[in-house]
């Protein structure tokens, strides 16, 4: 529930009274009391023009408590995002308790009131999750009943209003899962969604209105099976009628199949996964636009890129429309005494993914990484990536980028304690800002301290430099980092979504800290 | 484990039944077949004219979509009722460059950023917050319904020092205290435009777009008392000659905290 102003600070008062009797009957080995606090602060350079925000200082704060009992669990989450880092949604803005909850547990049955967290499945029905790097908590205020009355059988039911933001959306979702073990091989689920969204008018031309259905169902079946090295997956969904924004308010149902094998020993992996969806965006407002209140996640069939130059261009799932999409791994390791192994051995992986539509390729990748340890101090990462990515597509402009991405990653440990990494990177492409040069040193000092300084320059077009440094310090259960640079306008994916992210310019300063 | 495992599988097998059952009964309900997709809606009975304000961009993609809602608009109600402004601004809008006539100006930026737009297209009707285009049509359609409060009466005259405009603005129901704002508009406007299927097409005719405001960004202060009139003029206003003046227009409104009053257009004399 969002909780803002007189409310939220009773909250917080409640649960510190709780806490402080909680603490006391933690001596007594009754109650844990657990949290974590999360703080990302900006303090903008005064000629940074980029600026969208006047103000210099800028912060990402949240603040996590969790009471943990025998049989009683409570939680709750402040977050101040008055003046939020750059590159959100302008309703991110705010302060308040978004999050607060109660679970019981007895026996075998589980009931959670408040704020909650959920998927069913891979989330192509449903998922209800938290990335604070994107901005997305799309948590439900309600109820739900997870009931395991026997060994691999589990059901649950919920039902709440989903958050978006500083408020809840007025739809109700409601929903129903079961999952059963038939043996150590052998898993079935199915699930069931429901969206309850009053009418609403909205014109299809000047003399007609949409005849908008206020029932949205949404359902799967899945299946998993293991035996020794292999593994296999399977999962449908479907999805009735949903006029919505994202669809061009069109009528047809959305469907979704996807299958997943793999075989992994002896030092030998392989993964082959296939997805198909259309008309498959599922969210809690009709209307709405961006990256809030879906109530489904489509999987995301690109790997997620560590390496800055590979991750330039990220791929973000296409919801409302069609996507084929297919990925394959084959990772072998070499072993250590032979030829190609070496004295230490040497791991080689080959990917490939491919998105498209109706002939139109969305996206597709094909890249070759080999790891090789050539001393006790001494190990070297190579990568070779050919991408091609569709900006149209993704960002609305730009066109097919195609471009070739070599990668040199190497760690030394100098002595016990003493380590220096190193990367460089280059793209080269024709589109776009054309190509890019990129060069990190990291020194790590086990086990505190860490520093780091990376540059970042488009060869291309702009000819600009994007410089930065940071200093890292981690002690038990916290963690600070301080940093100065300035960073590029682009946008930021994760798990299939991505946001708009301008340029900015100034020093950091993050803390963290779990207790 | 034979017997355990039969159990399992039978009770499995009730409940996924009973989902399925109930799955389909609540998926049969919400069916909605293709005669019934419409529903007809009288024309608004119109008490007043609108205003919209479109936030667009010549490298924005979906914004000739937005362009035809607009479009549809003003041809069903007409140009003197519904009064667009395409303000061309954000990271999407264009400015000259040497190969390409661009759109976007300093004060539209300044509106695109009061209004705190995170994307585009995107809209407001009357000055009632951001919209996005599929509900424009609903907005206005509930906007032309509302009683108006005050009238305006403008002239827009071309002459050797430049532009003079004068506004007449009288208060039909109770005190208006708001501002008056003036702004040039030039129509069908040849640049080019992002299309939906990701092609620049180089000859496409931008409509409504902003070209200045004439009496500062904001507009002025004004006061008028229930059934008197207030006059305003504004004499000598540079057009730039690059505007075509026999397609331009003034759009004069009155707007307060609560949105835009009351909206007018007048074509440019000479």
């Amino acid at each position: 529930m969002i909780v803002p102003g007189r409310i939220g600070r009773l909250a917080v008062f409640c649960l510190i009274l709780f806490s402080s009797v909680a603490l006391n009957a933690r001596e007594r080995g009754r109650v844990r009391l657990v949290g974590s606090i999360q703080s990302d602060i900006l303090f903008q350079d005064e000629d940074d023009d980029a600026a969208t925000d006047d103000r210099q200082l800028l912060s990402n704060t949240y603040v996590d408590l969790m009471l943990y009992g025998r049989h009683l669990d409570a939680g709750t989450r402040i977050e101040y995002m008055e003046h939020p880092l750059p590159g959100y949604e302008s309703d991110f803005k705010g302060w308040g308790v978004p999050s607060l909850w109660v679970k019981g547990r007895l026996g075998t049955t589980e009931v959670t009131a408040g704020s909650f967290y959920e998927q069913f499945g891979s989330g192509m029905v449903l998922r209800i999750y938290e990335n604070r790097s994107l901005g997305i908590d799309n948590s439900l205020t309600g109820g739900r009943i997870v009931v395991r009355p026997a060994k691999g059988f589990t059901a649950k039911l919920l039902s709440g209003r989903q958050r978006r933001y500083w408020s809840l959306n007025d739809s109700w979702v409601s929903g129903a899962d079961l999952e059963v073990s038939l043996g150590p091989s052998i898993t079935l689920g199915g699930s069931w969604v429901n969206k309850y969204e009053k009418d609403e008018f909205i014109l299809a031309d000047e003399r007609h209105r949409f005849n908008l259905p206020e029932y949205v169902n949404a359902w799967d079946v899945r299946g998993s099976w293991n035996n020794g090295p292999w593994s296999l997956s399977v999962e449908y969904a479907g999805k009735s009628q949903d006029p919505s924004f994202d669809n061009g308010y069109s009528y047809g149902k959305g469907s979704a199949a996807f299958v997943s094998g793999s075989f992994s020993r002896s030092g030998m992996s392989i993964l082959l996964q296939g997805k198909r969806s259309e008309n498959m965006s599922f969210r809690s407002k009709r209307s709405m636009t961006g990256i809030s209140s879906f109530i489904n996640y489509m999987p995301a069939f690109t790997h997620d890129q560590t390496y800055a130059l590979a991750a330039l261009y990220p791929y973000s799932t296409q919801m409302a429309g069609g996507e084929l999409a297919w990925q394959t791994e084959i990772g072998y390791n070499f072993r250590r005494n032979t030829v190609l192994g070496g004295k230490y051995g040497m791991n080689l992986k080959v990917d490939y993914s491919h998105i498209g539509w109706e002939e139109e390729t969305y996206y597709e990748d094909l890249g070759i990484l080999l790891s090789r340890k050539w001393s006790n101090a001494l190990k070297l990462n190579v990568m070779y990536m050919r991408q091609r990515y569709n900006m149209t597509v993704v960002q609305g402009h730009g066109g097919m980028v195609d471009s070739d991405i070599y990668i040199l990653d190497g760690k030394i440990q100098v002595f016990s304690g003493f380590s220096l990494r190193t990367e460089l990177q280059y793209l080269n492409t024709d589109n776009d800002e054309g190509d890019w040069k990129y060069g990190l040193v990291e020194l790590s000092l086990a086990p505190h301290w860490m520093f780091s300084l990376a540059d970042m320059y488009n060869a291309g077009v702009t000819r600009e430099h994007y410089c930065q440094g940071s200093v890292s310090f981690s002690k038990g259960a916290h963690r600070v980092q301080l940093g100065y640079g300035r960073t590029r306008a682009g946008y930021n994916c994760s798990g299939g979504v991505c946001r708009y992210v301008p340029e900015t310019k100034g020093v950091t300063v993050s803390y963290n800290c779990s207790f | 484990m034979i017997p355990k495992l039969y159990n399992r599988i039978r009770k499995a097998g009730r409940c996924l039944t009973g989902l399925s059952v109930m799955a389909w009964l609540l998926v049969s309900c919400s069916y909605i077949p293709e005669s019934e997709r419409l529903i007809p809606v009288l024309p608004a009975s119109v008490n007043r004219n609108v205003l919209i304000e479109d936030f667009t961009g010549q490298r924005c993609m979906n914004c000739p979509t937005a362009s035809d809602i607009i479009e549809g608009l003003v041809r069903e109600y007409g140009e003197e009722t519904v009064v667009p402004v395409a303000i061309h601004s954000g990271p999407l809008g264009f400015v000259t460059n040497e190969r390409f006539k661009g759109l976007k100006t300093v004060t539209g930026d300044e509106y695109f950023a009061r209004w705190e737009s995170d994307h585009q297209p995107v809209g407001m009707i009357d000055r009632k917050g951001l919209t996005d285009y599929p509900v424009w049509g609903a907005k206005v359609y509930e906007e032309l319904q509302k009683p108006s409060t005050v009238d305006i009466a403008v002239s827009a005259h071309v002459t050797d020092s430049g532009l003079d405009v004068a506004a007449d603005v009288t208060s039909l129901d109770g005190e208006v205290n708001g501002r008056l704002q003036l702004w040039v508009v030039e129509d069908s406007v040849t640049a080019f435009q992002m299309m939906p299927d990701g092609t620049r097409k180089d000859d496409y005719v931008h409509r409504h777009v902003f070209r200045a405001a004439v009496n500062g960004t904001w507009g002025e202060d004004i006061s008028v008392r229930k059934g008197e009139t207030v006059s305003r003029r504004h004499e000598g206003f540079i057009l730039d000659d690059e505007w075509n003046k026999g397609r331009m227009y003034v759009v004069a409104f009155v707007y307060d905290e609560s949105g835009v009053l009351q909206v007018v257009r007048k074509n440019l004399s000479h």
